[in-house]
């Protein structure tokens, strides 16, 4: 089994389209760095003071007035809305809200933002065109003349791609760490992070290796259930406006249940995601009335969702391989 | 079960579905091949060699029956004989982007071969020079080289080869040829399939005939032609006259332009006195010996099968 992962490993070395990934991968992370550097070029020492002077009146504003505020809120409020404890909240503000991203975490959780999609793509269209390149050159019937074991040879396929989607990741995490650190360093932000918020930022980029891995094998288990790299495209594109499009912009809390909202999860450390909660409005017959719910998604859960999900379609491709006739 | 047969098969079965249907590739074949020397699997197209063969290295599920490589169930106990088989079905199957060399070398890692091997089998099938040469600007011939050589890779008993000369121009036909001879007189087991009779006559030791999925004969070729009643084609001044003659006397002759031919004659004397007899003489008489081509034509006929595709 290990000589057949090594084989598959050398292969997928050997390729050119791994380069070309990997490649396109360095491309985007560059263009990851050049956007963080531009959307944080105001955070200056003297914009940020700026800010933080804003910060200071606000929040002295709200420590003052924010029970003032709320009854005030309540009183003119619907009564349905008087039962709801969160409609009248008044959130206490931070200095982000002056300044957007002007912690080392905040510009870096920006950019991992930005190549997360990127990394799920490129593994998996990596996987993918692995597998479905033996398929379409008919060297998986020649691959197996040598080694009829399908279950090692699949397995053996599979675990390639996933060194190859954590290789891709880690060029994104690479470039994107090393330039986000850049630029974080210019504007004075290393030097206010704290070893744990430093901690933390390596370990959202430790994250990011893992969905490359889930996106290598994904990609590689669809590759062998299609076997063809547009047709294993053309499921991602469909999932992608099908899923991640439709069904979430009409049905709200299927948003749970989406790749992209588990994904952020795992690298976000946890996320949230709103949906709309109406009742009629007993003022004005026939009109809705909403308000918004947040609903949070904690690393644990989505990492687990996201196994979940990658072991079922492993699973189904070893199965749909194991049956299927080889041409 | 060792019957010193290299390849068993017992009403195999396969059918697949199609739009319009099922469609039966193979209905219940009876295969059996000698152990040693060249075995000719011989069909038109369509008739199910291909999909036998694909059973038999376990790249097609069969819907029923048995099958045995050496002896051992297969596909159950495949991957212990696999190493005994070398196979290229159909066209030669390798990565188009990578060299001759690169393709042998993973291959060749797969099974625990030493690297060593790789250079030895591409001297072996003189590509040497090409081996770092990327497998797409091969030539058909070198392609076909290249899946020999993959299979000696395993220093196989079995070498099966499905249809090796398609495409290829008539060097590369001889060369193909040529290495299945060597490889059957080194005391290897060769299995050609092929639609082509001429091929198979050439390089065959013993064949086995194949139409719509079903075995119609098998046996030694020489056997096989001899078994067929030959005949003798005459020069005579008037072979309609002839005809009418050897027809009264009970033997099947017609006209064939200016010669006169005559079925199923055992003895050509009989066909001089015959003639003689009726002041009938004949110039030139020359002995018409059965190919491979009739005995597949009337074995099909006599099963009442059509030989569908092209049989050359």
């Amino acid at each position: 089994m290990n000589r057949l992962v090594r084989v598959e490993l050398r292969r997928m070395v050997a390729r050119r389209a791994t380069w070309v990934v990997l490649g396109l991968c360095a491309v985007l992370a560059c263009l990851v760095v050049y956007g963080s550097h531009q959307s944080t070029r105001y955070l200056t020492p003297a914009n940020r003071a700026q800010a933080a002077q804003g910060f200071d009146q606000s929040h002295a504003d709200w420590v003052a007035h924010h029970d003032e505020w709320t009854k005030d809120c309540l009183k003119n409020a619907p009564p349905e809305a008087k039962a709801d404890p969160s409609a009248c909240a008044m959130p206490e503000p931070t200095l982000e809200n002056f300044l957007g991203g002007s912690s080392l975490r905040q510009v870096v959780r920006e950019s991992v933002s930005g190549t997360t999609g990127a990394v799920m793509f490129l593994a998996f269209l990596l996987g993918a065109t692995f597998v479905a390149a033996e398929f379409s050159s008919g060297t998986m019937s020649t691959w197996l003349t040598f080694e009829p074991r399908r279950l090692r040879v699949f397995l053996s396929k599979v675990q390639a791609p996933v060194v190859g989607g954590v290789a891709v990741a880690a060029v994104m995490a690479l470039i994107c760490g090393v330039g986000v650190w850049w630029v974080a360093r210019g504007l004075g932000l290393t030097a206010e992070a704290s070893t744990a918020e430093q901690a933390a930022v390596v370990w959202t980029w430790v994250r990011l290796l893992a969905v490359g891995a889930f996106a290598g094998a994904l990609g590689a288990a669809v590759g062998f259930v299609v076997r063809n790299t547009a047709a294993c495209l053309g499921i991602a594109v469909a999932y992608g406006v099908v899923a991640e499009l439709i069904v979430a912009g009409f049905l709200g809390p299927a948003r749970r249940w989406l790749i992209s909202t588990n994904l952020r999860a795992v690298v976000d450390h946890g996320t949230a995601y709103l949906t709309d909660r109406c009742t009629p409005d007993p003022q004005q017959q026939g009109i809705l009335s909403c308000t918004s719910v947040e609903h949070h998604v904690s690393l644990g859960s989505g990492a687990a969702y996201l196994v979940v999900v990658c072991l079922a379609v492993v699973a189904i491709s070893a199965w749909s391989y194991q049956r299927r006739d080889v041409g | 079960m060792d019957d010193g047969l290299a390849v068993r098969t017992r009403a195999l079965r396969k059918t697949y579905r199609t739009p319009r249907g099922t469609r039966v590739a193979v209905a219940g074949l009876d295969l059996s091949v000698p152990a040693g020397g060249v075995h000719g699997f011989l069909g038109p197209n369509g008739s199910g060699k291909t999909t036998s063969i694909r059973m038999l290295l376990g790249l097609v599920r069969p819907d029923s029956g048995t099958m045995h490589l050496y002896g051992e169930p297969v596909p159950e106990r495949l991957p212990h004989v696999m190493r005994r088989i070398g196979a290229i079905v159909e066209s030669p199957k390798f990565f188009p982007a990578f060299s001759g060399r690169k393709n042998l070398s993973l291959l060749a890692e797969a099974i625990g071969a030493p690297r060593t091997r790789v250079g030895e089998v591409l001297e072996l099938t003189a590509l040497h020079d090409r081996g770092d040469d990327r497998f797409a600007s091969y030539s058909l011939g070198m392609k076909q080289r290249l899946a020999v050589a993959a299979t000696l890779l395993k220093s196989p008993d079995l070498l099966i080869f499905d249809e090796p000369t398609n495409g290829l121009d008539p060097a590369g036909i001889r060369e193909i040829r040529q290495t299945m001879r060597d490889l059957g007189r080194e005391g290897r087991t060769v299995l050609v399939s092929s639609h082509i009779l001429a091929e198979v006559e050439q390089v065959a030791d013993t064949v086995s005939i194949v139409g719509q999925g079903r075995l119609l004969a098998e046996g030694r070729v020489a056997d096989l032609i001899g078994a067929q009643a030959a005949g003798v084609r005459a020069t005579v001044p008037d072979p309609a006259l002839a005809a009418a003659v050897l027809e009264a006397q009970g033997l099947s002759a017609r006209a064939d332009g200016a010669h006169l031919l005559v079925d199923g004659v055992q003895d050509a004397s009989e066909v001089t006195r015959l003639l003689g007899g009726h002041d009938i003489w004949v110039s030139e008489l020359t002995r018409t010996g059965q190919d491979l081509e009739s005995v597949f034509l009337e074995l099909t006929a006599e099963k009442g099968l059509e030989a569908t595709g092209a049989v050359r």
